[in-house]
C-alpha cells in the first residue's frame, strides 16, 4: 500500500478524506505541470546559453591571426588568451603542459581527452558551489588545397560563469513552487466547498438516524437534490415510516390487550364480591356439611379467594400498565413502617430485622408494605429460615434487603423471576400466588423511581434488594 | 512498512532536489573544432613516437631544400623542453627537390635513405607535403637507392 491510500484509509473523518484527496489530485497535478514546465524552462535556457558560449567561442578563434610558431611561449599564450577573453568569458591557451594563467586552476581531465578527439566540446562543472561553464576546444590548422585540417597542438579553453542563469532559474523555481502553493490552496477550498456539500446531507441524515435510534419514531431526513445521499435519505424515510407504522401498530395491539384484561378484571370484580359474600356463609356451612359435600364447599371457598386475589392482582398490574398507578406519599419511618407490616401479618416472630433507627423517606406506605409483604412472604414460603429484613442508609439511596437460608434461586431463573406469571418450579403448578407478585412489586418500586433486584447471597439464599430514592438526604444521615 | 515510507520520502526528496538548479554535467560534443591559417613553416617532429606538428617563425618564403635543412637541425631549445624529437640524421643533405606535373615530388639526399628509419622517412615526407601544394607522393633517392613512392600518414 503506498503512503498516500495509507494515509487515505487512516482518516477517520469524511472531511479530512476529502480534504488529502483534494489536496493530494491538486498538488501533484501542480507539481507535475510546473515541474515539467521548470525542467524544461531550465533545460532551454541552459542550452540556449551554451550555444551562444560556444559559437562566440569558435567564431573569435577563427578570427585570430594566423599561427606564427609553435610550441608557443608564455607570452605567446598569454596573448591568445587575451584576445578570446572579455566580461563573461576567460580563455585559456593551453599547450601541452604550458597554459596562460587565470581561469580555472584545473581543468577537467575528462574535458581535456575530449578535446583531443578534435571536436568542440563542453561541459558544466561546480567551481566553490558555483555553476560554470568550460568549453575546450582544439585549433585546427588549415592547409591549402582543402586537405583535412590538422591538430596545431594548440587548446583553448572557456570558462564562463552560470550564475546568471542559475538565478533566472532560481526564479523559475520560485515561480513554480508558488503556483503549487496556489494549487494547494484552491484545492483546500475546493475540498471543503465539496465537503459542504456531501457533508451537509451526511449530517443531517446522522442526525436523523440519532433521533429515530433514541426512540423518536417520526424522525426524517430532508432529501435534497437527486445524488446517492438523496437515495439513501429518502430510504432512511422509508424504512423509518415502516418502523413508525409497524411499531404503532404493536402498541395499538398492546393497549387493546391490556385494557382488554382491564376490562375482563373490572367485569370479574362483580361477581366475584358476590361469590365472595356466598363463599362466607359457605365457610360457616362447611363445618356441618358431612363428607363430599363439606370438602367441595371449602374447595370452592378457597379457589375463590385465590380467583379474588388474581383478579386484584391483574387490576393492580393494569393500572401499571396504563400509567394510571399513583402515589400517595407520606414522611414514613421505614423501621417503623416495615415492623407494622411483619406485625400485621404476624411474622413479627419468623423474621430477624436490622433496621436502622429514625430513617425517614418520602414514600407510599401502602406500596411499600406491598412490597415488603410480598419479598417476606416470598422468602417464608419458598425460602429456608433465617428470613431476614436489613436495612441500610446510603447517601442518596436507601436499601431494604429480604432474605432467607435456602437454596437461592436457579442462575437460569434470576432474570426472569419478575416476569409475569413466571414460576420457578414447573412442578409447582398451583402456588398460593398469583405469579403477579414480584412483577408488581417490581412496578412498584419503579413507581417510586427505585428498583428491586434479585440476587444469591454466599454461602446460600436469595435475597431481593429495594433501592428507594432518597433525593433530600444529607451524605451524614448514614447509620 | 515504516522504512519503505521512508525510503519514498527520501527517493521524492532526491527527485526533486536533483531536478533543481544547474547541476554539472558530463562532456558534451559539439562540432568539428575550428580552423585557422599556419602563418609559419609547418616541421614534424616526434612526441615519443607519434609525429607533431611544429610551427617555424617564416620571414621570408623558403626553398623545399632550405625546409629540409631546418628539419635535420632538429628541434630548437625550446622545442625540446617541449618533449619534441626528431630521428632525422644530421648528414641528411638535402641536394634538390623537384616535381612533375602529376604532383609526383623527388627528393634528393645525401645520406643513404636506406638506412633512414621508418618514422624519420615520415617526418621528411610530411614536411615536404606540406611544403609544396598539391604533393601526391614523395620518393626518397640518395645515389641509385630510392623509397617511395611514400604519402604523409597524417591528414590525409
Amino acid at each position: 500500500m503506498n503512503p498516500a491510500a495509507r494515509l487515505l484509509g487512516e482518516a477517520r473523518s469524511l472531511r479530512t478524506r476529502l480534504l488529502l484527496a483534494f489536496t493530494l489530485l491538486g498538488v501533484s497535478t501542480a507539481v507535475l505541470v510546473a515541474g515539467v514546465d521548470y525542467v524544461q524552462a531550465r533545460d532551454v535556457i541552459l542550452q540556449k546559453t551554451q550555444d551562444t558560449a560556444v559559437q562566440t567561442l569558435t567564431a573569435r578563434i577563427e578570427t585570430l591571426p594566423g599561427l606564427g610558431a609553435t610550441p608557443p611561449n608564455q607570452a605567446e599564450l598569454e596573448e591568445i588568451s587575451g584576445r578570446l577573453s572579455d566580461r563573461d568569458d576567460t580563455a585559456i591557451a593551453v599547450y601541452r603542459d604550458r597554459r596562460s594563467a587565470g581561469g580555472l586552476d584545473t581543468l577537467p581531465p575528462e574535458l581535456r581527452a575530449a578535446v583531443r578527439e578534435g571536436n568542440v566540446v563542453w561541459q558544466r562543472v561546480s567551481v566553490a558551489g558555483h555553476p560554470v561553464l568550460v568549453i575546450g576546444t582544439q585549433l585546427r590548422l588549415t592547409r591549402p588545397g582543402g586537405a583535412t585540417p590538422l591538430p596545431s597542438g594548440l587548446e583553448i579553453y572557456s570558462v564562463r560563469s552560470l550564475d546568471p542563469e542559475q538565478l533566472s532559474i532560481g526564479r523559475l523555481a520560485a515561480r513554480a513552487w508558488l503556483t503549487g502553493a496556489v494549487a494547494l490552496i484552491f484545492a483546500v477550498l475546493l475540498a471543503l466547498l465539496a465537503g459542504r456539500g456531501v457533508l451537509g446531507p451526511v449530517r443531517e441524515l446522522r442526525r436523523a438516524t440519532n433521533r429515530l435510534g433514541k426512540g423518536d419514531l417520526t424522525a426524517r431526513a430532508r432529501v435534497r437534490g437527486t445524488d446517492e445521499l438523496a437515495d439513501v435519505a429518502r430510504t432512511f424515510n422509508n424504512t423509518a415510516e415502516m418502523l413508525e407504522r409497524h411499531v404503532g401498530d404493536l402498541r395499538r395491539m398492546e393497549s387493546e390487550a391490556r385494557r382488554f384484561v382491564a376490562d375482563v378484571s373490572h367485569e370479574l370484580r362483580t361477581p366475584l364480591a358476590a361469590m365472595t359474600a356466598v363463599t362466607d356463609v359457605l365457610d360457616d356451612e362447611a363445618q356441618r356439611l358431612p363428607g363430599d359435600a363439606g370438602r367441595a364447599a371449602r374447595l370452592v371457598s378457597e379457589e375463590t379467594h385465590k380467583l379474588t386475589r388474581l383478579v386484584n392482582d391483574l387490576i393492580e398490574v393494569s393500572r401499571f400498565d396504563t400509567g394510571t398507578a399513583t402515589l400517595v406519599l407520606d414522611d414514613v419511618d421505614v423501621a417503623e413502617a416495615i415492623r407494622a407490616t411483619l406485625r400485621a401479618r404476624g411474622w413479627s416472630d419468623d423474621v430477624e430485622t436490622d433496621l436502622p433507627v429514625g430513617v425517614v423517606v418520602r414514600l407510599d406506605p401502602r406500596r411499600l408494605d406491598m412490597i415488603i409483604a410480598n419479598l417476606v412472604s416470598n422468602a417464608l414460603r419458598h425460602g429456608e429460615p433465617p428470613v431476614s429484613v436489613r436495612a441500610h442508609g446510603r447517601p442518596g439511596r436507601l436499601d431494604i434487603e429480604v432474605s432467607d437460608g435456602g437454596p437461592g434461586l436457579a442462575p437460569d431463573v434470576l432474570p426472569q423471576v419478575f416476569d409475569r406469571f413466571y414460576k420457578a418450579d414447573t412442578a409447582r403448578a398451583r402456588s398460593e400466588g398469583s405469579g403477579l407478585g414480584l412483577a408488581i412489586a417490581r412496578e412498584n418500586a419503579r413507581l417510586h423511581r427505585g428498583d428491586l433486584t434479585a440476587a444469591n447471597r454466599s454461602p446460600a439464599g436469595a435475597a431481593f434488594t429495594l433501592h428507594l430514592p432518597r433525593p433530600d438526604s444529607e451524605p451524614g444521615d448514614v447509620r | 512498512m515504516t522504512r519503505r515510507r521512508l525510503l519514498s520520502w527520501v527517493m521524492l526528496i532526491a527527485v526533486f532536489s536533483a531536478g533543481c538548479g544547474v547541476r554539472p554535467s558530463g562532456v558534451i560534443r559539439g562540432g568539428p573544432a575550428p580552423t585557422g591559417p599556419a602563418e609559419g613553416t609547418p616541421l614534424y617532429f616526434l612526441t615519443g613516437s607519434s609525429l607533431t606538428l611544429v610551427l617555424r617563425p617564416k620571414s621570408r618564403p623558403l626553398w623545399p631544400t632550405q625546409i629540409l635543412t631546418l628539419l635535420q637541425n632538429g628541434p630548437t631549445d625550446d622545442e625540446r623542453t617541449a618533449n619534441l624529437t626528431s630521428e632525422v640524421p644530421a648528414g641528411l643533405d638535402p641536394v634538390d627537390v623537384t616535381t612533375d606535373a602529376s604532383g609526383n615530388v623527388d627528393v634528393v639526399v645525401s645520406a643513404d635513405v636506406r638506412t633512414l628509419s621508418t618514422t624519420a622517412v615520415d617526418q621528411i615526407v610530411c614536411t615536404i607535403r606540406d611544403a609544396m601544394p598539391n604533393t601526391a607522393a614523395v620518393t626518397l633517392t640518395s645515389g641509385t637507392a630510392s623509397r617511395g613512392p611514400l604519402s604523409c600518414p597524417l591528414g590525409r
